[in-house]
């Protein structure tokens, strides 16, 4: 059927998929809830500042919550009703914290403000589809929530030789983004035309998992010209970024660059869209397609509004008692545990997963050096080492066994028979690490400042045949060591943002 | 609730391959090793094994009560009990119950827990214990049942008798060397393979008896590597390591070098390829890392057995090869994703 070679990435590997469960049940529309709350910050980015007050009235598509920079992200009211808080509310959060959010109490009536909707997309200029998509508020939908319009502006300013629709949901029991090709496959289609022609991509290729059928199909029943349908192999994680484009172009993307940097650009499935109905109709993003799965009788997917609280979701699917279950965000290998169920669902969020609690083996959590988790590694890394090295907190052995190249997909954790949460140690690991260089690169700046001002000051006592000599040493010692340092910090969470990106 | 014992931290689902079940795997792969030497020395094995067990069970429960462990947790992963077995396997089955008491209390207590326990210990424990009984008690060691001789098996009572008697060696008659031990003391008195081979029963191809323990342990191994319990990388070039060394050895001089055949069916070959340098613990862990583990203790195993002082050498092969696995592992690591500076375009 692939007329293209496909390669293959190391590692990974087959998971039982679940998918069946839900793939070919048609998605829902729930009733609006009495309340959505609105995290002022549903990515990686900067959060957002809130434009309305307690007490006003808003209209469905108003904007909330206004970006405040270029990675920032503006918000908009996803139904109509009152503003009722603006305040600390519980997010999906790894520890639970609660973070501002906008609480918005909805009016059943769901009256929406007007749209500007263009009637030819393809006579649109490049400047104004990149204006509506940042308008509309869109992050990547796939998980890792970088912002839409910045990915389509790196690519616009790039040479982008091809363009791949990522619709490899490879994690177990997600099929949101296979719902929504179903459902929609003319726009998936239109989307991806809209934006190859836009950042004026080589060729465009929609990636699709092979036990994905249905959307296969689905894709095929609609003419388009210039793009190119790909079945993937369902191998875990086949559908990180990084790993789609070396199974696609037999390439691998240098380690802390981005795909754009060989020429690729990756947009999720369900970002693309979210751009088209931008584009298309002026749409902001308000919902999204999220499926409910798990150890419970009628799962599914379901159109949510962002904002509508979990525990609301999962009461429309019978879900009601949890408490011999855990819920996740997001699929099992990569999901956050939601620790309080009246956190709401975000742009990000693409699964609702409930699994029964497993009574925890009893195990001694120590490595017997099996190797296991280097066989699986996909970025070719060896966790077992990188376990002592961040057991052990030693940082230099960490980054040189290249820590920060670890995608977190989970697979070495998954195979490891000691069940040590290899994960978490090398996540832990990270942010001590980056928490550690911001701190030096603060720490020296306030040095370099301080020795600075040492300098002036003796420079100005000694006024006389030496300052100007002592003066040249400030200027020729300090900048340079203070830059490296400040460019390692930045180059390192450069990298982080782009792992956060991948998968 | 989120700290390093009890994170909430994804993966959320793990394959079903626990280090129990391993262990478990790994004892039954010894089933017909036993069956075998209860074949050839009667159920002198049976005693030792549960000599050995015993020891280790109360011993790596001192260890970890002294170090302050949960027992259950750390009991329940087998791992000291195959150590007690391959240690039981190792030394003569009608041994002084003190042997392998000694044996097996300096395997768990300094082989293993002196450097941290499951996981940290660098060396083998078991062939740690073999190698302390081999430099201070090498009588006890040497002294193997003649199988050619043995005439009545001793039961499980007079194996009993036997091993709580106290004394070095069998009754009369019965005690002997292994093959290897024989041909080494043959050839230190200047004989020819085939001078030696008219003085011992050296069976088919290995040494009377040897040969069918090897091949016991080669099926237990084979029955590993298709559970994918053992990978093929380490048991397979200890292999080649040692049937290419003695083919060399073997083609250079016949009269002083036995084959391949004979060295990889001898002495403690197979038990090594598939229970010792298979220990994940003290071996290499990258691909490459496993391959030169095996070879080296391979080579090494076959040029002690010929130009070393003891009979056998896969337990100083592997100890050594155990010192070198962190330096092998360094220089081996795999090629990461990304590690291209190739930035053309596609
Ligand atoms: S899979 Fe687990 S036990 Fe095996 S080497 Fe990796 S971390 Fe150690
Ligand atoms: S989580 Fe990191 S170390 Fe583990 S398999 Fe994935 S990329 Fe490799």
């Amino acid at each position: 059927m692939n007329m293209r070679e496909l390669s293959s990435f190391r590692g990974g590997i087959r998971l039982d998929s679940h998918k069946g469960e839900t793939q070919n049940i048609a998605s829902r529309t729930l009733p609006i809830p009495e309340k959505l709350i609105l995290p002022l910050q549903q990515h990686g980015g900067v959060a957002a500042e809130p434009c309305v007050e307690i007490g006003q009235r808003v209209l469905k598509n108003e904007i909330i919550a206004e970006a405040r920079n270029y990675f920032g992200m503006r918000l908009h009211a996803p139904s109509s009703g009152v503003i009722s808080a603006i305040n600390k509310f519980p997010v999906i959060h790894p520890i639970g914290l609660s973070t501002d959010c906008i609480e918005l109490t909805t009016d059943g009536e769901d009256m929406a403000r007007g749209l500007n909707t263009v009637n030819d997309v393809t006579s649109l200029e490049t400047e104004a589809v990149y204006q509506r998509v940042a308008e509309a508020g869109i992050v990547g939908l796939g998980g890792a929530g970088f912002p839409a319009h910045v990915k389509v502006q790196e690519a616009i300013g790039q040479t982008v030789d091809m363009l791949i629709i990522n619709a490899v949901e490879c994690e177990p029991y997600i099929t949101c983004d296979d719902r929504l090709i179903q459902e929609h496959p003319g726009e998936v289609l239109a989307g991806a035309a809209l934006i190859a022609r836009v950042i004026d991509a080589g060729e465009c290729i929609v990636a699709v998992e092979e036990d994905m059928p249905a959307a296969m199909a689905a894709l095929k029943g609609v003419p388009s010209a210039r793009i190119e349908l790909v079945s993937i192999p369902a191998i875990y994680p086949s559908g990180g970024e990084k790993q789609l484009v070396t199974i696609l172009t037999g390439r691998e993307v240098p380690t802390g660059l981005l795909p754009i940097d060989i020429g690729v650009a990756v947009l999720n499935v369900a970002t693309v869209v979210a751009i088209f109905r931008a584009v298309f109709s002026g749409k902001p993003l308000l919902d999204r397609l999220v499926t409910v799965a798990g150890d419970f009788c009628s799962p599914g997917n379901a159109n949510t509004l962002i904002g509508t609280p979990i525990k609301y979701l999962l009461e429309h699917f019978g879900v009601s008692d949890t408490s011999n279950h855990r819920v996740l965000a997001g699929g099992p290998m990569m999901g956050t545990e939601i620790l309080n169920l009246a956190a709401p669902i975000t742009k990000t969020v693409n699964c609702i997963l409930v699994l029964h609690r497993e009574t925890a083996e009893n195990l001694s959590n120590a490595c017997i050096r099996c190797g296991d988790c280097l066989s699986v590694c996909p970025v070719g890394l060896q966790p077992q080492q990188l376990f002592d090295a961040a057991r052990t907190s030693d940082v230099d052995l960490a980054q040189e066994l290249h820590l920060f190249d670890c995608i977190d997909c989970g697979c070495c954790a998954y195979v490891c028979p000691s069940q040590i949460p290899l994960v978490h140690y090398f996540r832990y690991a990270k942010s001590s690490i980056e928490a550690l260089d911001r701190d030096r690169a603060v720490a020296d700046g306030a040095r370099a400042r301080h020795e600075q001002q040492l300098q002036r000051l003796s420079a100005k006592s000694k006024i006389g045949a030496r300052s100007g000599l002592e003066l040249a040493d400030v200027s020729a010692l300090d900048p340079s060591e203070l830059e490296r340092d400040i460019k390692a910090a930045v180059s390192r969470s450069s990298k982080r943002r782009q792992n956060e990106n991948e998968l | 609730m989120n700290d390093l014992t009890h994170p909430v931290s994804s993966p959320h689902i793990h394959d079903a391959r626990p280090v129990p079940w391993i262990m478990r795997q790994v004892l039954y792969a010894l089933i017909p090793a036993i069956t075998v030497y209860v074949y050839l020395f009667g159920c002198g094995i049976l005693v030792q094994l549960m000599i050995a067990i015993t020891t280790a069970l109360v011993l790596e429960s001192l260890a970890l009560l002294l170090r302050g462990y949960t027992l259950k947790a750390y009991l329940s992963d087998g791992s000291v009990v195959v150590l007690a077995c391959l240690l039981a396997l190792a030394i003569p089955p009608y041994a002084p119950w003190w042997v392998i008491v000694v044996g097996v209390a300096f395997a768990v207590l300094i082989g293993k827990h002196a450097f941290g326990g499951l996981g940290y210990n660098i060396f083998n424990p078991a062939m740690v214990g073999y190698l302390f009984l081999m430099l201070c008690y090498p009588a006890a060691l040497s002294k193997w049942p003649e199988m050619s001789k043995i005439v009545d098996y001793p039961g499980l009572l007079e194996s009993v008798r036997l091993i709580a008697a106290h004394s070095v060696g069998m009754p009369d008659g019965v005690s002997g060397a292994t093959v290897l031990s024989h041909i080494k003391t043959q050839m230190v008195l200047m004989h020819t393979h085939s001078e030696i081979e008219s003085t011992i029963n050296f069976g088919t191809f290995a040494g009377y008896g040897w040969e069918w323990v090897n091949i016991a342990y080669l099926c237990g191994g084979g029955w590993l590597l298709w559970r994918r319990v053992v990978k093929w990388r380490l048991p397979l070039s200890f292999m080649v390591g040692v049937g290419c060394a003695a083919l060399l050895g073997h083609v250079i001089d016949a009269e002083l070098h036995r084959g391949a055949v004979f060295h990889l069916f001898a002495g403690g070959t197979m038990l090594a390829a598939f229970f010792v340098v298979t220990d994940p613990v003290s071996s290499s862990t990258t691909p490459v890392g496993m391959l030169l583990f095996g070879l080296g203790a391979g080579l090494l195993t076959y040029c002690i057995r010929e130009f070393g002082g003891y009979p056998d050498g896969v337990a100083f092969a592997v100890v050594i090869m155990n010192a070198l696995a962190p330096l092998i592992d360094r220089f081996t690591q795999p090629r990461f994703y990304g590690k291209t500076s190739n930035t053309k375009h596609i």
